[in-house]
């Protein structure tokens, strides 16, 4: 009688489905399938390795999310590399615009003590948040050092909870099993239409990261620093500069479309078409550094084999006499239908 | 009040709508449409059909009832109750308040009803209305037998014609033999070979007794579908009776 | 219906219509009025006392077989006025397409003059045509198409070319049965013979009239299903003649070349007198479009009608010379030359400027812009001859019909095949085989027996034209065959209606001649096409063609594995027309119910079990994947292990032909396969003998229930069967009238329909409804659960998907169900007479949904039982 969330998808024979035993009871099956899915589908919603080298003071990463529109709570985890042992806090804001100046409102986390961090290992820390539905960038500082550290790795995935009842924004409709388990319940049309529905829904609403190019959030004037892009003195042609390039592993899928979210800003001069991203069989898109969020889609092309992959390079130009510099760029996919 | 009587089913479909906003005509339009003109209201014609096939009586009544009911619609002012005389032979179509009329027979429907005579503007108005001859739908006999029921498993199916008619006999039922005996007046062998009352579902009353036939009612009628019907027959010699002889397949169920 | 009129006295009349033929056949007179364009009526037909009419679908191979029909006219009754042999004979001398209204004849003196009020009718081939007029060579006012028979294109100079004034062939007209209604005196009814009377047979005359018995003509007729095993083109053959590369030619094409001299004013410099000069020339004018030309044969032309204008023009101001160095220019496309034009100046002190400029259209193409000069020379010394060179770009061109823009595609290579037989029917895209190898054609045009092909490439590359010819071509023999692809129902409805525009018409009317049966929209269902193979059989694209194969060998592959057939019967139209059904025994919602109330004792028992042969444990699909039948896997092999070991593979051996390979196609047949041998154990097919009365007809899925102890239940050990049956055969006894079905019923395990929920889309109370809309397609489902009801009302679960315990939603009672209209859209409208448990309330935006109670549930009727319910031992759970 109740929304059951099994830890383990069942594989139902297909004779079952034709010469059913009583026990085997397949639609029941895949429709507890469903909620596992639910469950047990996080795909990393952001996963970045920020660029930087070891520094002692606070620092603040500014990067773009598509969060879930059934508002789930994420799971953040942090790799540090500390110096010194002792702890550091964390700070996650949320921001429902596109301009990272203003409109941040209250910590979705405020700034939280870590535990102690042990010196000169890596450390992983977490705390879990949820990300409403229609934040679109996030805000994470890391602060309070003991000395110089490095931050690894940021990952934001959904929590793993339990189904709850009720229908969900993304269409998810949870299987209660009091329906079908009562004897004699009628098996019916909606009941199987739910299973492909629900798979595809809960796909369709978990973005996955393909890619990822984060930097410090400073804002202008930027310091020279490696990836600061400005234009070569003494040349006359404008700086076009490689400074990303990733693989992406795409089992079995063939044309695909994804979305490039890009935050980047220059000191002074055009903004237009500064930053620039090809992925493999696609045309190469520019967006605009204009201090916003701005979005644009990517046509990629896979083989279709279980080794597709798509490659990714990010290149920023600067034009004469201004410095370009990119915050952060993150490559969000939703699979498509099958 | 009667005795021995044969009467037929008319087929019909409906549409049961009664008064203007019944058509003229239905589909397989045999006998199962009557009308009235009103004299107050010539332009309108009211029209009543069952929406099954009904037994001889029973269409009578519904008919009455159908004619009745269309009151007050239209204008139209009437109440009616058609009736047939077992001893004339005649059925009577009468306005039971009075009213002034005009009956109009739709299909072979004054045959079937017996009024022969014209119907047309001409005719009049009248508050009663009687046919001029016997009617087709039902046949008076002076008697008949009815032999004990037989399995009907093996019954063969069979297409015969009676007169103009072709039908088509059946059964997987019980199989009475029936022999029906008649006075030979003109009307009665032209109708049976009008072929109501000897083909597709007919009911045989014996008698009086309204019930059906059963081995404790023995006086009962019998209502069944006939399987078989040889040719008139005459009976003995002074060719005063005729006789048929029929196969009439009923349901097994009770 | 005019069966449930038998059983209160009514007899049936047959009549018929035969195609083309002004007459409407009748067992009987009648009253009322002929069919519609008919002027004929006779009482000369006589049907055999023990003939049956009917159709039946096949299994294994996804094909109806339709009964055949013998029937006899009688002398005494006036057919013999028909059988007559034509008095009056010409022949056409041009084609004439099926609306042509005017037909050019060679002599019309033999045929009776005709008016408006008074056509005389004439035949060609299958088609009656009726005129209003005429002149030496022409009838005029001519309606095609006249009494039942199909308006057709006919060809000149071929056999079919004859003009009669009496039918001259009968073989192929259509025949049309129907059955009118008597009643028990004797009369007919209906105002006009077709209102009232059912269609219940179709097909064509095989055999006949011929005399019989010295007082009728009989007739022998196929059905319409029959129609699916001829074999459609028989592979045209030929002999290839040449390779020339040839295209047809627009005679609209014209060069243009323009001259003009300045002289040096300025700001603006003036045209020197005596410019502009000027040729036009259109070298194709005078042939007809489309004339096919070659390379040669262009440049010829061209050559000629240059020259000629230049002396046309004959300017002794200036001069030009035609040099045409010949060379196909391997760098510019394909089937082109190369020529230079002089242009001398005269001497002429004024001219200090000159432009020259030329233009083309059409089918010529200019590829290189000629020299000249610009800007100022100065004062210019006549006599010195000026060149020009122009690449002239004649390519060979693809038309397809929908381009009107001609646009510009080359093809190295024409293959032109000198054809065995009339040349009618060349498909415009195809297959062509010489001697072993199999090429594509992307385009076809025929010149009296001469097909040219272009677009040549190897089968698998439908867009390109990569074909070279090996060096001994030439002279071998060719045969052409048609090759198409698509989705199973566009495929089926293609064959079946496709003519190239000469026959039936209609919106499947678009493949070519010979790559389809012609059938006219009255003879084809297409609705069920689409319903029934539209579902998972809507990924797979089909391909179909190859020489000499009927529909029957293009798609009972497809057919039977899906578990279809495509038969003739009478649908809900009210004619009989080619539909698919299914041919399993799946389903819940049956039309009909057979009880022993309808079983017909009829010399022996009513209920037979028919054995035709042990199960299938085998299937074996081989799978092609190009036209030429090849480059397909492995067959699939799908068997039933025990089985096979008990009793040895019978084996079901299948063809399916897919345009290339297609990754699903695995999964789609093994499924396929798997439903196949899962059932084939435990059906078996009955012959029932019923009442006239029931409204049966191939295809549909009834309800069985007897206590006939020819049928045992093993499950619960009684005489009899209760449950789905599905049509596979319906026949009609025409002496009697008694009805002979072959019903496919459940042996084993019982498969039951999937229970239907219906999302609630409007109520008028939350709390305590009365009425409550939803979606319309559920009206005839409610309405035939409450009849089955015996009327009373029936029970309805409510639940929310997603919330809380699904199980506690309450139950609904619904009395009657009625379609309403709200806003344009029709829903169906159920009216609550009582409700209970309903905890909280209706509500659209949690999306309360309607279905079925619990089987064990006192409110659950019989008939919603029958559809998929938890724990009933042989359902899903």
């Amino acid at each position: 009688m109740a929304v059951t969330s099994p830890s383990k998808l069942t594989i139902t024979k297909e004779g079952d489905f034709y010469f059913t035993a009583m026990s085997a009871n397949p639609l029941q099956t895949a429709l507890a399938n469903s909620n596992h899915l639910y469950k047990f589908h996080t795909p990393n919603l952001l996963s970045f390795s920020p660029l930087g080298v070891p520094v002692n003071f606070a620092q603040t990463y500014v990067v773009p999310v598509m969060p879930s529109v059934d508002g789930l709570s994420y799971d953040f985890w942090y790799s540090i590399l500390p110096v010194n042992s002792g702890t550091m806090t964390v700070t996650v804001e949320a921001n429902t615009g596109t301009n990272p100046s203003g409109g941040w409102g209250s910590p979705i986390y405020p700034a939280t003590a870590t535990a102690s961090l042990t010196a000169n290992v890596w450390n992983s820390t977490r705390h879990t948040t949820t990300i409403a539905s229609n934040v679109r960038m996030l805000r994470i500082t890391i602060g309070s050092p003991r000395g110089n550290y490095t931050l690894g790795h940021v990952a934001v995935q959904p929590s793993r909870v339990n189904v709850t009842s009720g229908f969900k924004t993304s269409g998810f409709i949870p299987f209660d099993d009091s329906l079908i388990t009562s004897s004699r319940a009628a098996i019916n049309t909606e009941m199987i239409n739910r299973c492909k529905t629900n798979a595809l829904s809960v796909l369709n609403d978990r973005q996955q990261c393909l890619a990822s190019l984060v930097q410090p959030y400073v804002v202008s004037p930027f310091t020279n620093g490696p990836y600061v892009v400005t234009t070569p003195g003494g040349y006359t042609y404008v700086a076009n500069r490689l400074i990303g390039m990733a693989t992406a592993h795409v089992p079995g899928q063939n044309k695909m479309t994804a979305h490039v979210y890009c935050l980047a800003s220059v000191d002074g001069g055009s903004t237009a078409d500064l930053v620039t991203i090809w992925g493999s069989g696609s045309d190469s898109v520019t967006l605009d550094a204009t201090g916003h969020l701005v979005s644009k889609p990517l046509h990629l092309q896979g083989n279709g084999t279980q080794t597709s992959q798509v490659s990714f390079t990010v290149r920023v130009k600067a034009n004469p006499g201004q410095k370009t510099y990119l915050h952060s760029l993150i490559v969000l996919w939703q699979p498509g239908e099958f | 009040m009667a005795g021995a009587r044969i009467q037929s089913y008319a087929y019909s479909e409906g549409p049961s709508a009664v008064g203007a906003a019944a058509p003229a005509t239905a589909k397989y339009q045999g006998v199962q449409t009557l009308a009235v003109i009103e004299q107050a209201y010539p332009a309108d014609t009211t029209y009543a059909r069952p929406s099954t096939a009904t037994l001889w009586d029973d269409l009578l009544v519904s008919w009455g009832v159908s004619l009745s009911s269309a009151y007050p619609m239209g204008g139209h002012a009437g109440h009616y109750a058609i009736t047939y005389s077992t001893t004339t032979q005649r059925v009577t179509i009468a306005s039971t308040n009075g009213v002034a009329f005009r009956p109009v027979m739709v299909g072979q429907g004054n045959v079937y009803l017996g009024f022969t005579q014209d119907l047309s503007s001409a005719a009049g108005w009248a508050t009663t209305w009687t046919g001029a001859s016997a009617p087709r739908g039902v046949v008076e006999l002076v008697g008949l037998t009815v032999k004990p029921a037989e399995d009907g498993a093996k019954v063969t199916l069979t297409r015969y014609r009676h007169g103009r008619g072709v039908a088509t006999g059946w059964g997987n039922t019980y199989v009475h033999h029936v022999t029906i005996w008649m006075r030979a007046e003109d009307g009665i062998t032209g109708n049976l070979n009008k072929g109501w009352c000897v083909t597709g579902r007919v009911r045989f009353y014996q008698g009086a007794t309204l019930t059906a036939y059963s081995p404790t009612n023995l006086a009962g009628y019998l209502d069944g579908y006939v399987v078989n019907a040889s040719g008139l027959k005459a009976y003995g010699t002074s060719e005063d009776f005729l006789t048929m002889d029929l196969t009439i397949a009923t349901g097994r169920t009770p | 219906m005019i069966w449930n009129a038998l059983q209160y006295g009514w007899g049936v009349n047959w009549w018929l219509t035969i195609g083309g033929i002004d007459c409407a056949w009748s067992e009987a007179s009648y009253n009322g009025t002929l069919p519609a364009g008919f002027s004929h009526g006779l009482r000369a037909l006589e049907i055999g006392k023990s003939a049956e009419v009917g159709q039946a679908v096949d299994r294994d191979t996804g094909m109806g077989q339709g009964l055949p029909l013998t029937f006899s006219l009688l002398s005494q009754y006036g057919a013999a006025a028909w059988m007559q042999a034509p008095t009056a004979t010409t022949v056409l001398t041009a084609n004439c397409i099926k609306t042509d209204g005017t037909l050019t004849v060679k002599d019309t003196s033999a045929f009776p003059a005709a008016s408006y009020g008074a056509p005389v009718t004439i035949y060609i081939g299958l088609e009656a045509i009726t005129y209003t007029g005429k002149t030496s060579t022409t009838f005029t006012g001519c309606g095609r198409g006249c009494f039942g028979s199909l308006a057709t294109a006919h060809f000149y100079g071929t056999q079919g070319g004859t003009v009669t004034d009496k039918p001259r062939v009968w073989r192929g007209r259509e025949i049309r049965l129907y059955a009118a209604p008597v009643s028990p005196d004797g009369h007919t009814t209906g105002a006009v013979l077709t209102d009232e009377s059912l269609e219940v047979w179709r097909g064509f005359i095989d055999q006949g009239p011929y005399r019989d018995k010295a007082d009728k003509f009989t007739i022998e007729a196929l059905a319409l299903d029959r129609i699916l095993t001829n074999p459609l083109p028989a592979g045209l053959t030929g002999t290839v003649l040449g390779l020339d590369a040839r295209a047809p030619i627009d005679p609209a094409s014209y060069l243009h070349v323009a001259v003009n001299a300045y002289d040096n004013s300025s700001p603006t410099p003036l045209v020197v007198t005596g410019y502009p000069w000027e040729v036009l020339i259109t070298p194709f004018a005078g042939l007809a479009p489309g004339t096919l030309l070659s390379l040669a044969e262009q440049k010829d032309l061209i050559h000629t009608a240059w020259t000629q204008a230049l002396i046309d023009v004959g300017a002794p101001a200036v001069l030009l010379q035609w040099h045409d160095t010949g060379t196909v220019d391997p760098s510019a496309d394909i089937g082109g030359f190369h020529s230079t034009a002089v242009f001398v100046y005269p001497a002429n002190s004024a001219i200090y400027k000159t432009i020259l400029t030329v233009n083309v259209n059409g089918h010529l193409k200019r590829d290189q812009f000629p020299q000249w000069w610009t800007g100022g020379l100065g004062a210019y010394v006549g006599g010195n001859p000026e060149t020009f060179g122009i690449n002239w770009v004649t390519g060979l061109r693809l038309l397809p019909p929908s381009n009107v823009n001609f646009d510009y595609v080359d093809f190295p290579y024409t293959l032109k095949v000198s054809l065995d037989s009339a040349a009618d029917a060349v498909p415009a895209y195809g297959t062509v085989k010489i001697g072993d190898v199999e090429l594509l054609y992307k385009s076809s045009v025929t010149v009296g027996n001469v097909a040219y092909l272009n677009g040549l490439s190897p089968v698998s590359n439908t867009t390109g034209y990569d074909w070279v010819p090996p060096n001994d071509t030439v002279t071998q023999k060719a045969s052409i065959q048609f090759s198409r692809t698509g989705l199973a129902p566009d495929v089926i409805l293609h064959l079946l209606q496709s003519s190239g525009g000469l026959m039936g018409g209609g919106y499947w009317d678009s493949w070519g001649y010979g790559e389809g049966y012609g059938l006219p929209d009255s003879a084809v269902d297409q609705t069920s096409m689409s319903v029934l193979l539209g579902g998972i059989e809507s990924d797979l694209n089909l391909r179909v063609g190859g020489s000499a194969v009927s529909l029957q060998d293009m798609m009972s592959g497809m057919l039977a594995l899906t578990q279809r057939g495509l038969v003739a019967r009478p649908d809900s139209s009210g004619s009989v027309r080619l539909g698919v059904v299914s041919t399993n025994v799946n389903g819940s919602w049956y039309k009909t119910k057979i009880t022993d109330d309808h079983l017909l004792a009829f010399n022996g028992d009513p209920i037979t079990a028919i054995r035709k042969r042990d199960p299938v444990t085998q299937i074996k699909v081989a799978l092609t994947t190009d036209a030429a039948g090849k480059g397909g896997s492995q067959p699939y092999t799908m068997q039933e292990t025990a089985g096979v070991l008990e009793s040895g593979g019978q084996t079901l051996d299948l063809t399916l032909s897919l345009d290339g390979a297609q990754a699903h196609a695995d999964s789609l047949i093994k499924i396929w396969g798997a439903a196949i041998l899962a059932q084939t154990h435990s059906v078996q097919t009955v012959e029932v003998r019923v009442v006239p009365w029931l409204d049966v007809v191939t295809g549909d899925l009834c309800r069985l229930e007897t206590t006939h102890p020819a049928l045992w239940n093993w499950a619960t050990a009684t005489e009899g069967y209760t449950g789905q049956a599905r049509c596979m055969g319906a026949r009609r006894d025409l002496g009697q009238g008694a009805l002979i079905l072959t019903l496919l019923i459940q042996g084993g395990p019982t498969v039951a329909g999937i229970s239907p929920a219906a999302q609630i889309a409007w109520f008028d109370s939350g709390s305590a409804p009365t009425l409550v809309n939803i979606e319309a397609r559920f009206n005839a489902y409610m309405q035939q659960a409450i009849t089955e009801n015996a009327g009373n009302p029936i029970v309805l679960t409510h639940y929310m998907p997603g919330y809380g315990t699904e199980a506690s939603g309450g139950y609904l009672t619904v009395s009657a169900a009625a379609l309403v209209n709200v806003s344009g859209t029709d829903y169906c409208q159920l009216t609550i007479s009582s409700h209970a448990g309903l905890s909280g309330s209706l509500s659209t935006s949690q999306r309360s949904t309607l279905t079925l109670p619990a089987g064990g549930f006192a409110g659950c009727t019989d008939w919603q039982r029958m559809f998929a319910h938890a724990d009933d031992g042989t359902f899903w759970g």
